[in-house]
């Protein structure tokens, strides 16, 4: 009868699995798009009510068509760019892909994207010149690696141009012309000179920093006649640039807007006109600042600035005769995958269907329907004047062109006409960081004075650490490595490659002698059994090679292609080890996997031993002390994770600080302290191992026979001495097989990693695995992630020998009751 | 049985080793225990009292504490309308006492004043509304009225407001800064259906825009800096708090030392339908929007009106929500219209004229009252009274409501927004049907029958152990991406499904059943369904049970490979919801998940306890 229970209970089980992953709706008709994100309901500004007003529409006309907003799972303390990738991994991408400049390249040479062409060309070509910039067609029309065809891979809805932004009244206050922006380098410097005054908090603009800053060199490089990165149409590829005689004349003004030394009004010496930290969003709407660089959008020109109190002009010009402002779009495109990997809660849907309504959103974001409607919305909420002139010219709103703000739309257009659009060639969701390693150091070298006093030895200092830059942004950016070096790196790496097969064949030939019975044992023939059998074995052993074996031969095969997760992957031999062994933050990674997993040994591995001679000797409460230190074992790591992350809380009212404070230490920043984070990351997993570590050596100790201890005790054996002469060698085997294993544990360390630091501080965490996480499900670099994967195991294989071998040497047994 | 001998505890040396042992064993003890007593307690805390570590939290049975957690919720958590209604004496939560001879006739009146005078949604909040990571008491209520509204369709509300909300959790509006010029309350969609909560929220379920308290919160104290000794010397006054100092109601006389910051806070901060607008400003009016819009079509076209002629425009009372013309009236009252148009319309004014009809006269309402006002202008907005007689006369709920309120919100979004209990529950049943019958299957097959193949299958399987686990996680995610089951249970439970230890172990302990057993049942007849069902298994429950359990270990605790193969919210499972949920709720309510999340475990450890200690398998040399 038991099996008929049992039975039923499965039909049940299977039944809910199915109900719940089960196809949800049928309806041809009804088709229900992902897009990247829809407007808030709940905010009231004009600019969110106008698009609400944009979908309410979209929805009137589109009635079928049922729109969800993507809502992806975050990791803390993961980028922004690398959220969407993690969710077309995970299956959960949204239909309509949100695309910028930069990451625009990333997204094509993966396939990422579905080409519009198809749709574009059954639409009247006209709405598309009114919607497309002129200078943004090199950018959504392009040729795909590969591919020898130009195709449309996005389309923009929102078009913007980075122009000089002041305030008047800051202008005004520091003696300067309100309607006059600086209009070249010199002027601007003046500018800023004139409106600083960090005394009283005041700045003349604001450059960033951190590790895109160089994002506000930029604009100076184009105007001083360079670009970050151009294609070569001779070699068929990108090539950073900026390492020009342009570059140098941008960094030259760069660095005296930073680090010009000069005095302030309190008499106290200040470096430059910018403020490049601190909270300058809220000092920019205070009136601390004069200028800044800021976009300017074609519909809503500056949104909700008040013209009396804000100026726009064209970015200052530099030795180019022109202003750099940079043209930017945001973009949407079309999943390439959509309606066939992203189904996730979704139930079944046509892809073809999918993609058309897809087009048809995208197609009516931005169209003159959307646009005339978001531009009523806007007058009706008073912003009739601020909107572009051109629009209100259009849709029949001329009455409002007498009010427009002076200037705006001439320093759209000029910037539109000089503008270059934001870096979109090879791997550019990068070039920002790129360009800031020299910025940097730069910055620092002027500070220092260790840029030379003449102007020559200024420029050629100047000029050798760009150049030294814009190797690296080829090499590590773009790929471009000089032959010579690529083939003595894959040579080496061909070694390596030789060396982790025979390895790995040398750990498989081992185990597989180890467990090879030494004497042939012959069984009887069993061919009556031989259907039963294979029933019987058919679950485990079709598991076992789906997910065992199969997975082991096409990681191997990953780990030589270039593994793209759309499209095809081509074989790259041993490419992937060559970056991989010449990779610094590989290196670095596992070095920082060693120093986890001695202080995890180090600490981690004898105390349950002791705790569990402490608890086979103490006197009384035996079974109290052996539940509370089992308690850890019972919530799950990641609670245990958290409730340290409690502990760890840096603020003063952090308990390990508290603690600390009132026996008169000073508090400490824990997880956040580089020097000590690793060592926070290590302890929780040490608190809780302990108990329910100890209890098989608890186990274990039962078994020494007591006239041993006896025997010893007559020979005049003390505590330790017992201890070292029948506890220790008694437990020799079980110590050295739980070392073994700890040992290979050890190297997998990123759950509890991620969870708790996510590689920070400062990449004070960041272990090996965790960068192959990293590499895989944040960036989709698969090939190049198990590639690190082979590489870490490398390390772990001898002791896998050793763990198997002693398993094979070894019976089990359960423990058998307690002493109660 | 132990290394200390019978004969040795009784000597000196042996007493101070066995104090010692218990001294070290005690200190563990208590920084295993420590933590988890923390756990419980931080798991009923907000933040006005998640700094104290006291293991029993003090809103318990103390009413001060408690009635700091209630202001800091009735605010909303923002300590910046407490300052608004406390000028000068609190400027964070933690510092709120409970107040001394709150004087309830006064509260009285203000209820009458109330009732007679309904005001408007500009004029005061939705108390417990909303909070960081928190579902506060009106929040629960206002989400809960539109879930019965639309049966619990998510899909049903997106359709009646045109909104696309993912969760039931979206489904607040937070109201903030209702006194600033750029707040909009709607009467339309789902902004228009949260007004009409509002207004119908009882007494106790609001507090007040107070514009004086503001005006002296955010005009004079950062001007004066804290101290209002400041104040008095720079103007010779004599006040002994902020809130002492008389607000004008019309712009002061140019001498006046309130004169610039009533100004700057009328024309520039307060919101409009807290100013009254004088008829001689309407030519003003009319002229600026002559010239704004040139003629009367333009404007009637944007304001979407019917005006023949810019003299015939008036200023509406009440100013309506929204549109171009509110747009405009801020802009004149803000950059055109002189100060003598404006005045401060407060609700504490009007309060005082309510009081002073009422009773003709301060002597008899200072009797009424048992208050001793020496003028109309002493009496002050009665936010002490309010605050203290909504907590006074609910105290018990109040309590109760912070005992569940974060285990509310926790159940909340583990049992309906992404279900993750209801998942984890289907997985770990999954996973341990599979455990228990996959492997057992295939260990019985190789002991029962040893066929001639045994040795190669075992090595099959143990050969798995030298695959490196960290290779195998990337194609293992891969392949389920590439049959489709990201996002299934399929994808959490199939791949461990078979495991090649387990099957090692089994048939250790299959092989040790005695064979003779098995010899004689089969003479006797038994199928061999029965041998395996209930002979080998029935023997082998001990064992079975450790397998069932490390099943239920690894699924329940399982975080890293569900939270890559599960990303869509409809298939998180629990510690990926956690992981989750403590990014975005606050401290208490992730406490309280935890808690929850423990008690299974928990659970397990407690009815199962001796199958784990028993079910311990130690590795011995044979």
């Amino acid at each position: 009868m038991k099996n008929v229970k049992l039975f039923v209970i499965f039909i049940v089980i299977i039944n809910i699995v199915n109900s719940l992953c089960g196809t949800v709706n049928t309806n041809q008709d009804h088709i229900i798009l992902k897009v990247f994100e829809l407007p808030d309901p709940r905010k009231t500004d004009a600019y969110t009510k106008a698009n609400i007003a944009v979908i309410e529409a979209f929805k009137q006309k589109y009635p079928h068509i049922e729109l969800r907003s993507f809502s992806g799972i975050k990791i803390d303390g993961m980028d922004l760019d690398s959220g969407p990738l993690m969710a077309i991994a995970g299956g959960v991408a949204p239909d309509i892909m949100y695309v910028n400049f930069r990451q625009s390249d990333t997204y094509i040479q993966n396939n990422f994207l579905y080409p519009l062409d198809e749709f574009m060309d059954e639409e009247d070509p006209e709405i598309f010149d009114l919607r497309v910039e002129k200078p943004v067609w090199q950018v959504i029309k392009r040729v795909k690696k590969g591919d020898s065809e130009e195709k449309v891979w996005m389309l923009p809805y929102e078009t913007l141009v980075r122009v000089l932004m002041y305030r008047k009244d800051v202008f005004k206050r520091a003696g300067l012309d309100p309607n006059q922006a600086p209009r070249n380098w010199e002027e601007f410097k003046e500018y800023a000179q004139i409106l600083s005054n960090p005394a009283n908090g005041n700045y003349g603009t604001i450059l960033a920093s951190g590790p895109q800053a160089a994002y506000d060199w930029l604009p100076f490089l184009w105007a001083a006649g360079g670009d970050a990165v151009q294609y070569d149409q001779e070699k068929e590829r990108w090539e950073a640039t900026f390492a020009s005689q342009a570059g140098v004349t941008a960094m030259e003004f760069y660095l005296k807007l930073t680090t010009s030394e000069w005095k302030d009004s309190n008499g106290r010496i200040q470096n430059g006109f910018a403020i490049r930290e601190g909270d300058w969003g809220y000092m920019w709407k205070d009136g601390k600042i004069g200028m800044r660089m800021d976009y300017l959008s074609q519909q809503n020109m500056a949104g909700e600035y008040d013209p009396n109190l804000y100026g726009f002009a064209p970015s200052p010009a530099g030795p180019s005769g022109q202003g750099g402002s940079e043209i930017n779009c945001r973009m949407m495109g079309i999943f390439s995958e959509a309606g066939i990997s992203n189904n996730a809660g979704l139930g079944d849907r046509d892809p073809e269907q999918v993609r058309q309504a897809a087009w048809n959103y995208i197609k009516f974001y931005d169209s003159e329907e959307a646009r005339k409607i978001r531009l009523k919305v806007m007058i009706e909420n008073g912003y009739g004047r601020m909107q572009n002139p051109v629009f209100l010219k259009r849709y029949g709103y001329e009455e409002y062109l007498r009010y427009a703000p002076a200037g705006w739309l001439e320093t759209f257009e000029t910037a539109m006409r000089e503008g270059n659009p934001e870096p979109y060639g090879d791997n550019c969701q990068k070039v920002y960081e790129f360009m800031t390693y020299p910025l940097d150091e730069l910055i620092r070298m002027d500070l220092n004075g260790e840029l030379g006093n003449t102007p020559e030895a200024r420029r050629s200092a100047i000029y050798t650490v760009l150049q030294e830059a814009e190797q690296r942004t080829n090499e590590e950016m773009i790929g471009t490595i000089p032959d010579e070096v690529r083939i003595q790196r894959e040579r080496i790496a061909g070694i390596i490659a030789a060396l982790i097969l025979l390895t790995f064949a040398f750990t498989l030939w081992k185990v597989w002698k180890i467990l090879t019975p030494e004497a042939k044992v012959t069984t009887k023939k069993n061919n009556k059994y031989i259907f039963y059998i294979s029933i019987l074995l058919a679950p485990a052993v079709i598991s076992i090679l789906m997910w065992k074996y199969i997975p082991m031969i096409s990681g191997s095969l990953m780990a030589v292609q270039d593994f793209k997760l759309v499209g095809d992957s081509q074989f790259i031999g041993v490419g992937n080890l060559a970056v991989v062994l010449f990779d610094p933050t590989w290196w670095a990674s596992v070095g920082r996997t060693l120093y986890y997993m001695s202080l995890s040994l180090g600490l981690g591995f004898f105390p349950p031993i002791i705790l569990a001679i402490l608890l086979q000797e103490v006197s009384k409460g035996k079974l109290i002390y052996r539940v509370i230190y089992y308690l850890p074992a019972v919530i799950s790591g990641v609670i245990v994770i958290y409730l340290w992350k409690l502990l760890y809380s840096p603020s003063d009212s952090g308990v390990l600080n508290q603690l600390l404070m009132s026996i008169g230490l000073p508090k400490s920043m824990w997880i956040r302290d580089e020097s000590i984070a690793m060592l926070c990351v290590v302890l929780p997993g040490i608190w809780a191992g302990m108990g329910p570590g100890s209890l098989i050596y608890l186990a274990a100790l039962k078994n020494i026979p007591n006239d041993m201890y006896e025997a010893a005790e007559i020979d005049g054996a003390g505590f330790f001495a017992k201890i070292w002469h029948i506890v220790l060698p008694s437990l020799k085997a079980l110590i050295i097989i739980q070392f073994i294993a700890a040992f290979i544990i050890a190297a997998q360390s990123s759950d509890f990693i991620l969870i708790m630091t996510f590689g920070g501080p400062n990449e004070a965490t960041r272990v090996a695995d965790l960068l192959i996480f990293e590499k895989a499900y944040l960036y989709l670099k698969f090939g190049l992630a198990t590639t690190m994967a082979w590489l870490l195991s490398l390390l772990m294989m001898g002791f896998t020998i050793l763990q198997i071998k002693y398993i094979s040497k070894m019976e089990f047994r359960t423990a058998k009751g307690d002493d109660k | 049985m132990s290394i200390i001998g019978k004969v040795g505890r009784k000597s000196k040396k042996a007493r101070i080793l066995s104090y010692s042992i218990h001294i070290v064993l005690l200190i563990g003890a208590i920084t295993m225990i420590y933590p988890f007593l923390l756990m419980i307690s931080f798991s009923f805390k907000s933040n006005v009292d998640s700094t104290s570590l006291d293991l029993i939290p003090a809103f318990i049975y103390e009413d001060e504490a408690l009635y700091k957690k209630y202001i800091e919720s009735r605010y909303n958590e923002e300590s910046s309308r407490l300052m608004d209604n406390y000028p000068g004496s609190w400027i964070s939560f933690s510092e709120v006492r409970l107040p001394q001879n709150p004087n309830k006739n006064l509260f009285q009146e203000w209820n009458d004043f109330l009732n007679e005078n309904p005001p408007s949604p500009y004029h005061y909040y939705v108390a417990e509304h909303y909070g960081r990571g928190i579902y506060p008491y009106a929040q629960r209520i206002f989400r809960k009225e539109l879930r019965k509204e639309n049966n619990g369709s998510l899909v049903e509300f997106n359709q009646k407001y045109n909104t696309g909300a993912q969760s039931w959790e979206e489904i607040v509006v937070e109201e903030k800064d209702i006194y600033r010029r750029n707040f909009v309350s709607s009467t339309t969609g789902y902004l228009g259906r949260f007004r009409e909560f509002k207004e119908n929220t009882p007494l106790w379920m609001r507090y007040f825009v107070n514009p004086e308290g503001n005006f002296i919160n955010s005009e004079l104290i950062p001007e004066y800096g804290d101290d209002i000794a400041n104040f008095n010397q720079d103007n010779g006054t004599s006040y002994q708090t902020w809130s002492d100092i008389p607000i004008p109601s019309k712009v002061p006389d140019l001498q006046h030392p309130l004169r610039d910051e009533w100004v700057h806070y009328t024309k520039k901060v307060i919101n409009i339908r807290h100013l009254g607008i004088n008829s001689e400003a309407e030519m003003y009016f009319q002229a600026m929007l002559q010239d704004k819009y040139g003629d009367i079509l333009t404007l009637n076209k944007t304001w979407n009106t019917t005006f023949s002629n810019f003299a015939s425009i008036s200023i509406p009372d009440p100013i309506p929500d929204s549109g171009a013309m509110v747009e405009d009236l801020a802009y004149f009252i803000q950059n055109v219209a002189l100060p003598e148009h404006i005045y401060l319309k407060s609700i504490t004014a009007d309060f005082r004229d309510y009081l002073g009809n009422k009773y003709q006269s301060l002597t008899t309402l200072n009797k009424a009252l048992n208050t001793s006002y020496s003028s109309y202008e002493d009496i002050s907005f009665p936010t002490r009274e309010l605050d203290y007689f909504s907590f006074s006369q609910r105290k018990g709920a109040i309590r109760r409501e912070f005992l569940w309120r974060n285990y509310a919100m926790a159940l909340d979004q583990m049992l309906s927004d992404a279900r993750s209990l209801q998942n984890t529950a289907i997985y770990v049943l999954l996973s341990i049907f599979l455990a228990i019958t996959v492997n057992p299957l295939a260990a019985y097959a190789l002991s029962r029958f040893k066929p001639r193949f045994s040795y190669q299958i075992i090595l099959l399987f143990m050969l798995t152990m030298a695959f490196p686990a960290m290779v195998m996680g990337i194609p293992n995610f891969l392949m389920l991406k590439n049959l489709s089951l990201l996002n299934t249970f399929w994808a959490l439970v199939l791949p461990a499904a078979a495991d090649g230890y387990f099957i090692f172990l089994l048939k250790g302990f299959f092989d040790s059943l005695p064979r003779e057993l098995y010899e004689s049942a089969s003479l006797d007849g038994a199928s061999e369904f029965r041998l395996f069902w209930q002979f080998t298994l029935y023997l082998s429950k001990p064992i079975l049970a450790v397998i069932a359990l490390g099943a239920f270990n690894a699924a329940y605790r399982n975080f890293l490979f569900a939270f890559l193969v599960c990303q869509d919210q409809s298939m998180w499972t629990l510690m990926v919801h956690i992981y989750e949920l403590m990014q975005r709720a606050s401290s208490g309510v992730g406490y309280a998940a935890l808690v929850i999340a423990a008690l299974p475990t928990l659970g397990v450890f407690i009815f199962f306890q001796r199958i784990i200690i028993e079910g311990i398998v130690i590795p011995m040399e044979k």
